[in-house]
């Protein structure tokens, strides 16, 4: 398993030893080559390493699924390699950094290779965990650490949720691989809901989102890897890989899917109002994963499958894009509306950026055209309807916002200069790799129909986004955001009031308890523990007084405690 | 046997004595050369009565690493001399508690 | 009766050293006291280590002793002979204590072993140091190489403070 061993080791090594900053770069770059690589040479089966925890074998299991994810992954993940030593270069905690990354890796391919949900745990919560790292990378800043606890929080929840759908299957199964508990009957209601709320945190779905947002806060090239390489695909995966507990609860499926199309829907809304252009893709991302959700839930695996493959393209891309973007502007600017006439300072990167914009909103041909209506057209046909609609009209919504950020921020007047050109190679060249896998990339997920009722929907609504978006903002900037100065506007701004609700109803409460708790605490546990510290502070003040420094004093000490010894012998 | 463990433990206490009482380094250190030879004097003379020669051997090493203790202990005695301090136990007590 | 004489012999030598002011004298009192031990060697059939005793404590070691003293010049106790009076009258009541406890310990009547000529001979001790016990004989060795480096170290010059 030389493919998970490499990044994992090298994550180790970048964290205990220093390197010089080459090295670190080299160093973890190879790792990730060589996971690649593995990927690339996996071949299907089961392997069994050992047995831990007295019965539980440790085993890797590789299907098309698992291959899949492990090749996107790694793939993906190397170009965000290669480019963040372009965009970290100037970071003093390359190292740190760097092993961040390929923790991440490396817990992700856990997660994907294991060959039960035991060891699918571990790489979960270190995905979790390597999220936690990165995102609060910058720990000077008080919202980047503040973002890491939220996502780590919301994630310990799915955890909590993963840990609880696991038990139930095991304990019900007595089995701790997949395959022997599909085969056994597990509670398959309770499990799926568990099941969701677990790829829920972990995807950033409705209800537990709120924290993909704010996990914009990490360096970008973060934020590239967590939306297409690791994170937020591990939620899709799980209800790829558990489709089995799905299909025995047909109404707990039918309901996950109904709440993946509306994070679908209402992220898409939410990405409109966004001025924050890397809050535009989190939003997108979370709207793109609601489609994977839905086909994933009512078992259209195939052509979840396929949109976890091109989003994965398209949404690096466009984060790379925003990176260069940031970086060109002086760093960290990410406020859409100082933005625009980037066109001529940044011509490749516009490009680029116009490449995935196509590409996400479903431009025929391209790779989003192929996957996205994939999943719409099985939708259609295995009796989904008002999933279908659902789906068609984010389609439009799609090429709303991610034009509405491509206009405001490409075209129309400068509204600060940047500082500097898009001159390092080693920024391009993945972005160029990517541009060319977001056109082609519908090649890897065996082109479903040419044409069809939902490509015909999806690109009608699709060119009314593009058009409103041309209309509203490409030659007016941010003055066409004046139509969201109203009542929906508003609602759309504040996010649906989420962090509002969420506030309200866990936040405050919990502080309030915690206050309480904190104020009821030094009487009683804090008491105690000074108490037991005093009486040890006197004791070692009397014992101090026997180490008088005088050497005879000692000896006769020890002569005393010999003869009392021997005494003793003798009276026994 | 039991002549010998008296005299045995009579040149240990004395040595223990001398040990306790004087003030000056050097005679503390023939008081334990003492004691020693004490300990010494019981392992030949269990080593006769028990009629086997390992007793002999040990207390060749004993000898031995007394000798090293001596020797150790009097480089202390120099050391703290050099440092123009006077030689006496009683005024050595910096590791005080 | 001989171990009468020479214990008596030995045990006043050793007195000698705790009591004498001088600290030369001190030395001379031990020399006594380490002659009756080996004395007190050689009826217990242990020439080799009687010799030993004689060669090594009471000449090499009290060499040293003699040196050391030479070099710090007459070093008089500072005042009087002992230290504060009441570790003195504990470290006499401990001793007595413990002369008695080992006394009263040393109940067996144990007679001597029959042992051949050679036993505690320079071979039979060879023997015995080099076979069986050829470890521990080692360990002394890298003792001593221990020792020997940390007398250098604190007697060395160039670490003058």
């Amino acid at each position: 398993m030389a493919l998970l061993a490499a990044p994992l080791v090298m994550a180790l090594v970048l964290a205990w030893i220093r390197l010089p900053r080459s090295v670190v770069v080299g160093l973890a770059n190879a790792a990730v080559a060589i996971a690649f690589i593995g990927a690339l040479l996996l071949r299907h089966g089961d392997t069994v390493v050992g047995t831990w925890l007295l019965s539980v074998p440790i085993g890797f299991q590789v299907d098309t699924i698992s291959q899949t994810f492990a090749l996107v992954t790694t793939g993906v993940g190397l170009l965000i390699h290669a480019y963040s030593a372009a965009y970290m270069a100037h970071d003093r905690d390359l190292s740190r950094y760097f092993a961040g990354l390929n923790f991440f890796i490396a817990a992700m391919l856990l997660l994907v290779l294991a060959d039960g949900p035991v060891l699918l745990l571990i790489g979960w919560a270190g995905v979790g965990f390597a999220s936690y790292l990165l995102i609060g990378f910058w720990y000077e800043r008080p919202a980047a650490v503040a973002a890491a606890r939220k996502a780590f929080l919301i994630n310990t929840a799915g955890d909590v949720s993963l840990m609880l759908a696991i038990a139930l299957m095991v304990t019900s199964t007595g089995q701790t691989t997949y395959s022997g508990i599909f085969a056994g009957h597990v509670p398959a209601v309770a499990v799926a809901w568990l099941l969701f709320f677990a790829a829920a945190a972990k995807s950033a779905q409705i209800p537990l989102h709120t924290w993909l947002p704010d996990a914009m806060e990490g360096p970008t090239p973060v934020s590239a890897l967590i939306h297409a390489a690791t994170m937020v695909t591990a939620g899709v995966y799980l209800l790829l890989r558990f489709h089995p507990v799905l299909a025995a609860a047909p109404s707990a499926a039918e309901g996950i899917a109904i709440l993946g199309g509306a994070s679908c829907l209402l992220a898409g809304l939410m990405a409109i109002a966004q001025r924050d252009i890397k809050r535009v893709l989190a939003f997108s991302t979370m709207s793109q994963v609601g489609y994977m959700f839905m086909a994933a839930a009512v078992g259209l695996g195939a052509a979840a499958l396929s949109h976890v493959v091109t989003h994965a393209f398209f949404k690096a891309l466009l984060f790379m894009g925003a990176g260069v973007v940031m970086h060109a502007l002086g760093g960290d600017e990410r406020d859409l509306y100082k933005m625009g006439g980037l066109r001529q300072k940044l011509p490749a990167t516009s490009a680029a950026m116009g490449v995935a914009a196509l590409a996400i909103s479903g431009f025929p041909l391209m790779s989003g055209y192929f996957s996205k209506d994939a999943i719409l057209e099985s939708l259609l046909a295995n009796g989904h309807p008002w999933l279908w609609a659902l789906g068609v009209v984010t389609a439009g919504l799609t090429a709303l916002y991610i034009f509405r950020m491509y206009f405001l921020a490409f075209w129309g007047k400068p509204r600060t200069q940047p500082s500097h050109g898009e001159s390092w190679l080693s920024f391009r060249w993945p972005m160029a790799v990517l541009a060319l896998l977001a056109i082609v990339g519908g090649v890897f997920v065996r082109p479903f129909a040419w044409f069809s009722l939902t490509s015909g929907a999806t690109l009608v609504l699709g060119l009314a986004g593009f058009i409103i978006a041309y209309r509203l903002y490409a030659l007016r900037g941010p003055v066409g955001d004046a139509w969201l100065d109203g009542g929906v506007g508003s609602l759309l701004r504040s996010e649906f009031g989420f962090d509002a609700i969420y506030q309200a109803l866990i936040v405050r409460p919990g502080a309030a308890i915690a206050a309480l708790i904190a104020a009821g605490d030094p009487a009683a546990t804090g008491g105690l523990a000074t108490g037991i510290s005093r009486s040890a502070a006197a004791f070692a003040e009397w014992l101090r007084g026997w180490q008088s420094g005088l050497v005879r004093t000692y000896a006769l000490t020890i002569l005393v405690g010999a003869v009392l010894a021997l005494l003793w012998v003798a009276v026994r | 046997m039991t002549p010998y463990v008296v005299l045995s433990a009579i040149l240990f206490a004395v040595g223990a004595v001398g040990l306790l009482v004087r003030r000056d380094p050097l005679v503390m250190i023939m008081s334990i050369e003492i004691m020693w030879n004490a300990a010494n004097l019981l392992i030949v003379a269990a080593a006769r009565f028990y009629g086997t020669v390992s007793g002999q051997a040990l207390v060749f090493l004993v000898i031995t690493l007394a000798a090293a203790d001596v020797a150790i202990g009097l480089a202390i005695v120099m050391h703290v001399a050099r440092r123009g301090e006077a030689v006496d136990v009683d005024a050595l007590k910096e590791l005080k508690g | 009766m001989t171990l009468a004489l020479l214990g008596a012999a030995a045990v006043a030598a050793a007195l000698g050293v705790i009591l004498a002011r001088n600290p030369v004298h001190c030395v001379l009192w031990l020399i006594a006291h380490l002659v009756a031990t080996a004395a007190i060697f050689l009826t217990l059939n242990a020439e080799f280590l009687a010799l030993v005793e004689i060669l090594v404590n009471a000449g090499a070691v009290m060499v040293l002793f003699l040196f050391v003293l030479s070099l710090l010049g007459s070093s008089k106790e500072p005042e009087g002979l002992l230290g504060r009076r009441g570790e003195s009258v504990g470290a006499l009541v401990a001793a007595l204590a413990f002369v008695g406890a080992v006394a009263a310990l040393s109940g067996s009547s144990m007679a001597a072993a029959a042992v051949p000529a050679a036993f505690g001979s320079v071979q039979s001790v060879g023997v015995a140091l080099f076979g069986p016990h050829l470890l521990p004989f080692e360990l002394t060795a890298l003792a001593l190489a221990v020792a020997v480096v940390s007398v250098v170290t604190l007697a060395g010059r160039s670490r003058q403070p």
